[in-house]
Protein backbone atom coordinates (compact mmCIF):
# COMPACT_ATOMS: atom_id res chain seq x y z
CA UNK A 1 0.00 0.00 0.00
CA UNK A 2 2.66 2.39 0.88
CA UNK A 3 4.44 1.68 -2.52
CA UNK A 4 0.89 2.47 -4.69
CA UNK A 5 0.35 5.39 -2.48
CA UNK A 6 3.75 6.53 -3.58
CA UNK A 7 2.77 5.37 -7.35
CA UNK A 8 -0.65 7.76 -7.17
CA UNK A 9 0.74 10.75 -5.72
CA UNK A 10 2.00 11.98 -9.55
CA UNK A 11 -1.67 12.19 -10.02
CA UNK A 12 -3.46 15.43 -8.93
CA UNK A 13 -6.97 14.21 -7.09
CA UNK A 14 -6.29 10.60 -6.71
CA UNK A 15 -6.72 9.10 -3.11
CA UNK A 16 -3.79 8.00 -1.98
CA UNK A 17 -5.21 5.88 0.75
CA UNK A 18 -8.77 4.90 -0.11
CA UNK A 19 -11.22 4.46 2.46
CA UNK A 20 -11.27 0.97 4.07
CA UNK A 21 -13.93 -1.12 2.96
CA UNK A 22 -16.29 -2.59 5.68
CA UNK A 23 -14.84 -5.60 8.11
CA UNK A 24 -16.78 -8.43 6.89
CA UNK A 25 -15.57 -11.36 9.27
CA UNK A 26 -15.52 -14.99 8.44
CA UNK A 27 -13.06 -15.10 5.68
CA UNK A 28 -10.86 -17.37 4.85
CA UNK A 29 -7.19 -17.52 3.81
CA UNK A 30 -8.61 -18.37 0.39
CA UNK A 31 -10.49 -15.58 0.23
CA UNK A 32 -7.74 -13.59 0.75
CA UNK A 33 -5.66 -15.12 -2.25
CA UNK A 34 -8.27 -14.95 -4.27
CA UNK A 35 -8.86 -10.67 -3.50
CA UNK A 36 -4.47 -10.89 -4.06
CA UNK A 37 -4.83 -12.52 -7.52
CA UNK A 38 -7.25 -10.39 -8.60
CA UNK A 39 -4.46 -7.19 -7.23
CA UNK A 40 -1.85 -8.86 -9.08
CA UNK A 41 -3.83 -9.45 -12.45
CA UNK A 42 -4.75 -5.68 -11.83
CA UNK A 43 -1.42 -4.57 -12.00
CA UNK A 44 -0.21 -6.54 -14.61
CA UNK A 45 -2.29 -4.27 -17.01
CA UNK A 46 -0.78 -1.01 -15.07
CA UNK A 47 2.76 -2.43 -15.65
CA UNK A 48 1.55 -3.65 -19.33
CA UNK A 49 0.19 -0.34 -20.09
CA UNK A 50 3.36 1.58 -18.15
CA UNK A 51 5.07 -0.78 -21.12
CA UNK A 52 6.67 -3.12 -18.13
CA UNK A 53 6.98 -6.80 -17.93
CA UNK A 54 5.72 -8.94 -15.08
CA UNK A 55 5.70 -12.55 -14.28
CA UNK A 56 3.10 -14.72 -15.03
CA UNK A 57 0.67 -16.29 -12.36
CA UNK A 58 -1.07 -19.18 -13.20
CA UNK A 59 -2.79 -20.82 -9.96
CA UNK A 60 -5.13 -24.25 -10.40
CA UNK A 61 -8.54 -22.51 -9.61
CA UNK A 62 -9.21 -25.71 -7.26
CA UNK A 63 -6.56 -24.95 -5.06
CA UNK A 64 -7.70 -21.49 -4.23
CA UNK A 65 -10.02 -22.79 -1.49
CA UNK A 66 -7.61 -24.44 0.36
CA UNK A 67 -4.77 -21.88 -0.20
CA UNK A 68 -2.97 -21.56 3.54
CA UNK A 69 -1.55 -18.49 4.78
CA UNK A 70 1.87 -19.23 3.40
CA UNK A 71 0.50 -19.13 -0.28
CA UNK A 72 -1.38 -15.85 1.03
CA UNK A 73 2.37 -14.59 2.24
CA UNK A 74 3.90 -15.52 -1.30
CA UNK A 75 1.46 -14.11 -3.67
CA UNK A 76 1.43 -10.88 -1.01
CA UNK A 77 5.26 -11.24 -1.81
CA UNK A 78 4.74 -11.03 -4.84
CA UNK A 79 2.68 -8.26 -5.59
CA UNK A 80 5.20 -6.29 -3.10
CA UNK A 81 7.99 -7.38 -5.28
CA UNK A 82 6.39 -6.29 -8.36
CA UNK A 83 5.11 -2.74 -7.20
CA UNK A 84 8.38 -2.12 -5.94
CA UNK A 85 9.57 -2.66 -9.35
CA UNK A 86 7.20 -0.13 -10.45
CA UNK A 87 8.04 1.95 -7.85
CA UNK A 88 11.52 2.32 -8.78
CA UNK A 89 10.63 3.49 -12.37
CA UNK A 90 9.21 6.23 -10.59
CA UNK A 91 11.73 9.17 -11.49
CA UNK A 92 12.35 11.39 -8.27
CA UNK A 93 9.70 8.67 -5.77
CA UNK A 94 10.14 9.24 -2.63
CA UNK A 95 10.56 5.77 -0.32
CA UNK A 96 7.43 3.83 1.16
CA UNK A 97 6.87 3.97 4.66
CA UNK A 98 8.68 1.92 7.33
CA UNK A 99 7.29 -1.24 7.58
CA UNK A 100 6.12 -2.05 11.25
CA UNK A 101 4.73 -5.36 12.98
CA UNK A 102 0.74 -5.13 13.13
CA UNK A 103 0.40 -8.05 15.36
CA UNK A 104 -1.47 -11.12 14.59
CA UNK A 105 -4.48 -10.81 12.30
CA UNK A 106 -7.18 -12.61 11.05
CA UNK A 107 -7.56 -13.95 7.42
CA UNK A 108 -10.62 -11.31 7.36
CA UNK A 109 -8.24 -8.39 8.88
CA UNK A 110 -6.12 -9.12 5.76
CA UNK A 111 -9.08 -9.17 3.49
CA UNK A 112 -10.32 -6.05 4.28
CA UNK A 113 -6.82 -4.41 4.07
CA UNK A 114 -6.32 -5.98 0.46
CA UNK A 115 -9.50 -4.38 -0.04
CA UNK A 116 -7.84 -0.74 0.19
CA UNK A 117 -4.67 -2.24 -2.50
CA UNK A 118 -7.46 -2.84 -4.67
CA UNK A 119 -9.38 -0.11 -4.65
CA UNK A 120 -5.25 2.05 -5.28
CA UNK A 121 -4.69 -0.08 -8.34
CA UNK A 122 -8.12 0.63 -9.80
CA UNK A 123 -7.56 4.48 -9.42
CA UNK A 124 -3.79 3.91 -10.61
CA UNK A 125 -5.16 1.67 -13.85
CA UNK A 126 -7.58 4.20 -14.33
CA UNK A 127 -4.95 7.41 -14.25
CA UNK A 128 -2.40 5.26 -16.16
CA UNK A 129 -4.89 3.95 -18.87
CA UNK A 130 -6.02 7.75 -19.35
CA UNK A 131 -2.35 9.06 -19.36
CA UNK A 132 -1.68 6.75 -22.38
CA UNK A 133 -4.52 7.57 -24.12
CA UNK A 134 -2.96 10.78 -24.32
CA UNK A 135 0.02 9.99 -24.75
CA UNK A 136 -1.60 7.83 -27.90
CA UNK A 137 -3.78 11.29 -29.78
CA UNK B 1 -39.35 119.82 -24.63
CA UNK B 2 -41.27 116.45 -25.09
CA UNK B 3 -37.97 114.55 -26.82
CA UNK B 4 -35.71 115.54 -24.44
CA UNK B 5 -36.35 112.91 -22.03
CA UNK B 6 -36.44 110.28 -24.21
CA UNK B 7 -33.00 109.34 -24.07
CA UNK B 8 -32.73 109.51 -20.50
CA UNK B 9 -35.65 107.21 -20.44
CA UNK B 10 -34.15 104.78 -22.71
CA UNK B 11 -31.41 104.75 -20.97
CA UNK B 12 -33.08 104.05 -17.76
CA UNK B 13 -35.34 101.28 -19.13
CA UNK B 14 -32.56 100.00 -21.11
CA UNK B 15 -30.45 99.80 -17.61
CA UNK B 16 -33.26 98.28 -15.81
CA UNK B 17 -33.61 95.94 -18.71
CA UNK B 18 -29.80 95.34 -18.52
CA UNK B 19 -30.61 94.86 -15.28
CA UNK B 20 -33.71 92.58 -15.24
CA UNK B 21 -31.63 90.68 -17.55
CA UNK B 22 -28.53 90.42 -15.64
CA UNK B 23 -30.19 88.95 -12.57
CA UNK B 24 -32.40 86.87 -14.59
CA UNK B 25 -29.25 85.66 -15.93
CA UNK B 26 -27.53 85.10 -12.84
CA UNK B 27 -30.71 83.13 -11.65
CA UNK B 28 -30.53 81.13 -14.66
CA UNK B 29 -26.53 80.28 -14.28
CA UNK B 30 -27.47 79.53 -10.19
CA UNK B 31 -30.17 77.20 -11.03
CA UNK B 32 -28.24 75.69 -13.49
CA UNK B 33 -25.11 75.21 -11.41
CA UNK B 34 -27.28 73.68 -8.69
CA UNK B 35 -28.62 71.21 -11.23
CA UNK B 36 -25.34 70.68 -12.19
CA UNK B 37 -24.08 69.99 -8.68
CA UNK B 38 -27.06 68.13 -8.13
CA UNK B 39 -26.37 65.75 -11.62
CA UNK B 40 -23.10 65.56 -10.82
CA UNK B 41 -23.73 64.29 -7.16
CA UNK B 42 -26.10 61.94 -8.73
CA UNK B 43 -23.57 60.83 -11.40
CA UNK B 44 -21.35 60.39 -8.16
CA UNK B 45 -23.60 58.62 -6.37
CA UNK B 46 -24.69 56.58 -8.74
CA UNK B 47 -21.10 55.26 -9.48
CA UNK B 48 -20.53 54.63 -5.75
CA UNK B 49 -23.56 52.83 -5.81
CA UNK B 50 -22.35 50.72 -8.94
CA UNK B 51 -18.78 50.61 -7.39
CA UNK B 52 -20.47 49.62 -3.77
CA UNK B 53 -22.84 46.92 -5.82
CA UNK B 54 -20.14 45.21 -7.28
CA UNK B 55 -18.11 44.60 -4.15
CA UNK B 56 -20.61 43.58 -1.67
CA UNK B 57 -21.63 41.09 -4.38
CA UNK B 58 -18.18 39.64 -4.46
CA UNK B 59 -18.24 40.30 -1.00
CA UNK B 60 -21.04 37.61 -0.83
CA UNK B 61 -20.36 35.55 -3.09
CA UNK B 62 -16.19 35.59 -3.60
CA UNK B 63 -14.62 36.87 -0.53
CA UNK B 64 -17.08 35.51 2.37
CA UNK B 65 -17.64 31.87 1.23
CA UNK B 66 -13.74 31.75 0.40
CA UNK B 67 -12.96 33.02 4.05
CA UNK B 68 -15.39 31.12 5.07
CA UNK B 69 -14.30 27.69 3.81
CA UNK B 70 -10.95 28.65 4.41
CA UNK B 71 -11.58 28.61 8.47
CA UNK B 72 -14.07 25.59 7.15
CA UNK B 73 -10.65 23.45 6.46
CA UNK B 74 -8.60 24.74 8.92
CA UNK B 75 -11.34 23.62 11.71
CA UNK B 76 -11.29 20.08 9.62
CA UNK B 77 -7.95 19.85 9.98
CA UNK B 78 -7.98 20.68 14.00
CA UNK B 79 -10.44 18.58 14.63
CA UNK B 80 -8.69 15.26 12.54
CA UNK B 81 -5.66 16.22 14.38
CA UNK B 82 -7.73 15.29 17.58
CA UNK B 83 -9.30 12.94 17.02
CA UNK B 84 -6.30 11.38 15.57
CA UNK B 85 -4.53 12.67 19.23
CA UNK B 86 -7.49 10.71 20.55
CA UNK B 87 -7.16 7.81 18.95
CA UNK B 88 -3.58 7.45 19.40
CA UNK B 89 -4.06 8.20 23.35
CA UNK B 90 -7.51 6.18 24.08
CA UNK B 91 -7.47 3.77 21.21
CA UNK B 92 -11.23 4.05 21.13
CA UNK B 93 -12.38 3.63 17.31
CA UNK B 94 -15.15 6.19 17.49
CA UNK B 95 -12.32 8.46 16.78
CA UNK B 96 -11.12 7.41 13.71
CA UNK B 97 -14.39 7.49 12.64
CA UNK B 98 -14.64 11.23 13.45
CA UNK B 99 -11.15 11.70 12.27
CA UNK B 100 -12.32 10.50 8.87
CA UNK B 101 -15.98 12.40 9.30
CA UNK B 102 -13.60 15.89 9.53
CA UNK B 103 -12.10 15.10 6.41
CA UNK B 104 -14.92 13.76 4.04
CA UNK B 105 -17.49 16.22 6.17
CA UNK B 106 -15.34 18.93 6.63
CA UNK B 107 -11.85 19.84 4.62
CA UNK B 108 -13.28 17.66 1.30
CA UNK B 109 -16.54 19.92 0.51
CA UNK B 110 -14.77 22.98 1.64
CA UNK B 111 -11.36 23.07 -0.42
CA UNK B 112 -14.23 21.95 -3.02
CA UNK B 113 -15.65 25.20 -2.72
CA UNK B 114 -12.34 27.25 -2.54
CA UNK B 115 -11.66 25.00 -5.94
CA UNK B 116 -14.36 26.74 -7.61
CA UNK B 117 -14.16 30.10 -6.12
CA UNK B 118 -10.76 29.62 -7.55
CA UNK B 119 -12.16 30.70 -10.80
CA UNK B 120 -13.21 34.34 -9.36
CA UNK B 121 -9.99 35.18 -7.30
CA UNK B 122 -8.19 38.58 -8.87
CA UNK B 123 -4.70 37.95 -6.83
CA UNK B 124 -2.53 35.16 -8.71
CA UNK B 125 -0.45 34.29 -5.66
CA UNK B 126 -3.79 32.97 -4.17
CA UNK B 127 -4.05 30.24 -6.98
CA UNK B 128 -0.82 29.02 -6.16
CA UNK B 129 -1.12 29.22 -2.39
CA UNK B 130 -4.50 27.33 -3.25
CA UNK B 131 -2.06 24.49 -5.03
CA UNK B 132 0.18 24.33 -1.93
CA UNK B 133 -2.87 24.05 0.34
CA UNK B 134 -4.01 21.20 -2.24
CA UNK B 135 -0.71 19.22 -1.96
CA UNK B 136 0.50 19.78 1.70
CA UNK B 137 -3.49 18.54 3.09
CA UNK B 138 -2.98 14.99 0.69
CA UNK B 139 0.25 14.64 2.35
CA UNK B 140 -1.38 15.20 5.67
CA UNK B 141 -4.13 13.00 4.88
CA UNK B 142 -1.67 10.50 3.92
CA UNK B 143 0.60 10.69 7.13
CA UNK B 144 -2.38 10.77 9.44
CA UNK B 145 -3.57 7.38 7.96
CA UNK B 146 -0.76 5.68 8.67
CA UNK B 147 -0.04 7.29 12.38
CA UNK B 148 -3.59 6.11 12.93
CA UNK B 149 -2.33 2.44 11.32
CA UNK B 150 0.61 2.58 13.69
CA UNK B 151 -0.93 3.84 16.66
CA UNK B 152 -2.81 1.16 18.18
CA UNK B 153 -0.13 -1.84 17.17
CA UNK B 154 2.57 -3.70 18.92
CA UNK B 155 4.86 -1.83 15.72
CA UNK B 156 4.57 1.69 17.45
CA UNK B 157 6.72 0.38 20.29
CA UNK B 158 9.69 -1.71 18.00
CA UNK B 159 11.44 -1.61 21.82
CA UNK B 160 8.87 -4.26 22.98
CA UNK B 161 8.52 -6.35 20.32
CA UNK B 162 12.21 -6.80 20.14
CA UNK B 163 12.34 -7.91 23.28
CA UNK B 164 9.36 -9.83 23.34
CA UNK B 165 10.49 -11.57 20.02
CA UNK B 166 14.71 -12.01 20.08
CA UNK B 167 15.71 -10.82 23.21
CA UNK B 168 13.37 -13.24 25.09
CA UNK B 169 14.69 -15.87 22.90
CA UNK B 170 18.08 -15.28 23.57
CA UNK B 171 17.52 -14.69 27.16
CA UNK B 172 15.67 -17.97 27.12
CA UNK B 173 19.02 -19.56 25.86
CA UNK B 174 21.18 -17.87 27.93
CA UNK B 175 19.43 -18.89 31.65
CA UNK B 176 18.80 -22.18 30.21
CA UNK B 177 23.06 -22.32 30.16
CA UNK B 178 23.68 -20.43 33.13
CA UNK B 179 21.67 -22.68 35.44
CA UNK B 180 22.73 -26.15 34.83
CA UNK B 181 26.19 -24.55 34.88
CA UNK B 182 25.95 -23.21 38.42
CA UNK B 183 23.73 -26.26 39.59
CA UNK B 184 26.38 -28.79 38.33
CA UNK B 185 29.29 -26.67 39.84
CA UNK B 186 27.04 -26.94 43.46
CA UNK B 187 26.78 -30.69 42.88
CA UNK B 188 30.03 -31.39 43.31
CA UNK B 189 31.70 -33.16 45.83
CA UNK B 190 33.61 -30.63 48.44
CA UNK B 191 37.46 -31.74 47.05
CA UNK B 192 35.87 -31.09 43.60
CA UNK B 193 34.89 -27.75 44.54
CA UNK B 194 36.48 -24.65 42.86
CA UNK B 195 35.15 -21.49 45.18
CA UNK B 196 36.37 -18.64 42.72
CA UNK B 197 34.79 -20.41 39.77
CA UNK B 198 31.63 -21.70 41.37
CA UNK B 199 31.41 -17.39 42.71
CA UNK B 200 31.65 -16.54 39.44
CA UNK B 201 29.53 -18.65 37.81
CA UNK B 202 26.54 -18.29 40.37
CA UNK B 203 27.41 -13.91 40.20
CA UNK B 204 27.05 -14.11 36.41
CA UNK B 205 23.76 -15.55 36.87
CA UNK B 206 22.31 -13.19 39.68
CA UNK B 207 24.32 -9.97 37.56
CA UNK B 208 22.74 -11.77 34.15
CA UNK B 209 19.16 -12.06 35.63
CA UNK B 210 19.91 -8.29 36.79
CA UNK B 211 20.54 -7.53 33.32
CA UNK B 212 17.62 -8.79 31.91
CA UNK B 213 14.68 -7.20 34.16
CA UNK B 214 16.61 -4.13 33.81
CA UNK B 215 16.14 -3.74 30.31
CA UNK B 216 12.31 -5.15 30.54
CA UNK B 217 11.84 -2.69 33.13
CA UNK B 218 13.33 0.47 30.64
CA UNK B 219 11.42 -1.18 27.69
CA UNK B 220 8.31 -0.46 30.28
CA UNK B 221 8.86 2.40 31.73
CA UNK B 222 12.02 4.25 30.38
CA UNK B 223 13.60 5.24 33.65
CA UNK B 224 17.10 6.03 33.42
CA UNK B 225 17.94 4.43 36.47
CA UNK B 226 17.13 1.13 34.59
CA UNK B 227 19.62 1.97 31.46
CA UNK B 228 22.49 2.31 34.63
CA UNK B 229 21.64 -0.57 36.23
CA UNK B 230 21.63 -2.45 32.75
CA UNK B 231 25.20 -0.88 32.03
CA UNK B 232 26.43 -1.46 35.24
CA UNK B 233 24.93 -4.77 35.04
CA UNK B 234 26.33 -5.92 31.81
CA UNK B 235 29.32 -4.96 32.47
CA UNK B 236 29.88 -7.24 35.90
CA UNK B 237 28.36 -9.88 33.61
CA UNK B 238 31.19 -9.66 31.02
CA UNK B 239 33.77 -9.45 33.66
CA UNK B 240 32.56 -12.69 35.23
CA UNK B 241 32.70 -14.26 31.71
CA UNK B 242 36.14 -13.51 31.72
CA UNK B 243 36.66 -14.55 35.25
CA UNK B 244 35.14 -17.80 34.70
CA UNK B 245 37.14 -18.37 30.75
CA UNK B 246 40.27 -17.72 33.23
CA UNK B 247 39.42 -21.06 35.06
CA UNK B 248 37.84 -22.53 32.31
CA UNK B 249 40.36 -25.87 33.00
CA UNK B 250 38.35 -26.17 35.83
CA UNK B 251 34.89 -26.68 34.12
CA UNK B 252 33.99 -30.27 33.58
CA UNK B 253 33.54 -31.68 30.08
CA UNK B 254 29.38 -31.53 30.67
CA UNK B 255 29.92 -27.56 31.64
CA UNK B 256 32.16 -27.36 29.01
CA UNK B 257 29.90 -28.18 26.40
CA UNK B 258 26.68 -25.93 27.54
CA UNK B 259 29.49 -22.88 27.64
CA UNK B 260 29.81 -23.70 24.00
CA UNK B 261 26.83 -24.34 22.74
CA UNK B 262 25.00 -20.95 24.58
CA UNK B 263 26.96 -17.96 23.18
CA UNK B 264 28.06 -15.27 25.32
CA UNK B 265 25.83 -12.25 25.16
CA UNK B 266 26.62 -9.84 22.40
CA UNK B 267 26.23 -6.37 23.77
CA UNK B 268 24.81 -5.04 20.48
CA UNK B 269 21.70 -7.42 20.55
CA UNK B 270 21.55 -7.03 24.64
CA UNK B 271 21.15 -3.30 24.38
CA UNK B 272 19.19 -3.08 20.67
CA UNK B 273 16.09 -2.19 22.30
CA UNK B 274 17.57 0.85 23.76
CA UNK B 275 18.52 1.78 19.96
CA UNK B 276 14.86 1.27 19.13
CA UNK B 277 13.86 3.55 21.65
CA UNK B 278 13.32 6.79 19.76
CA UNK B 279 12.56 10.22 20.71
CA UNK B 280 9.99 10.15 17.75
CA UNK B 281 7.94 7.59 19.59
CA UNK B 282 5.78 9.43 21.05
CA UNK B 283 2.49 7.23 20.53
Amino acid sequence: MGYTAQLLKPYPGAELIPEEPVFDPGKTPGDVYRRLLGCFEKLREIAAASGEEMLELEVDVALIDVAEPSDVYDVASLIVAELAHLHAQLPGGEPPREIYYVGRKFPADVYQRVGILEQQLVQLDKYVGSQQQVSGE
Amino acid sequence: MTSAPKPALDRQNRTAAVGTGSLRTKLLWSHLWVAAIGLLMLLVTLLVSVWMRGHSQRLATVRRPTVQNSMLVQIGVQQSLASLRGWMVLGEPKFKSERRQAWAGKIAPAMAQLESLSAHWTDPANGRRLVDLRVALIKLKEAQWWVEDVAQTPGNEPARVMFNGDIRKIHRNLAAAITPLVAIGQGRSAEDQHPSLQEALHALQVDYLRCHWALGAYVDQRAPSDRSIFDAAIKAAYGHVRAITAECEFLDREQHELSAARPAPRPNATAAPFAAIRPSQAF
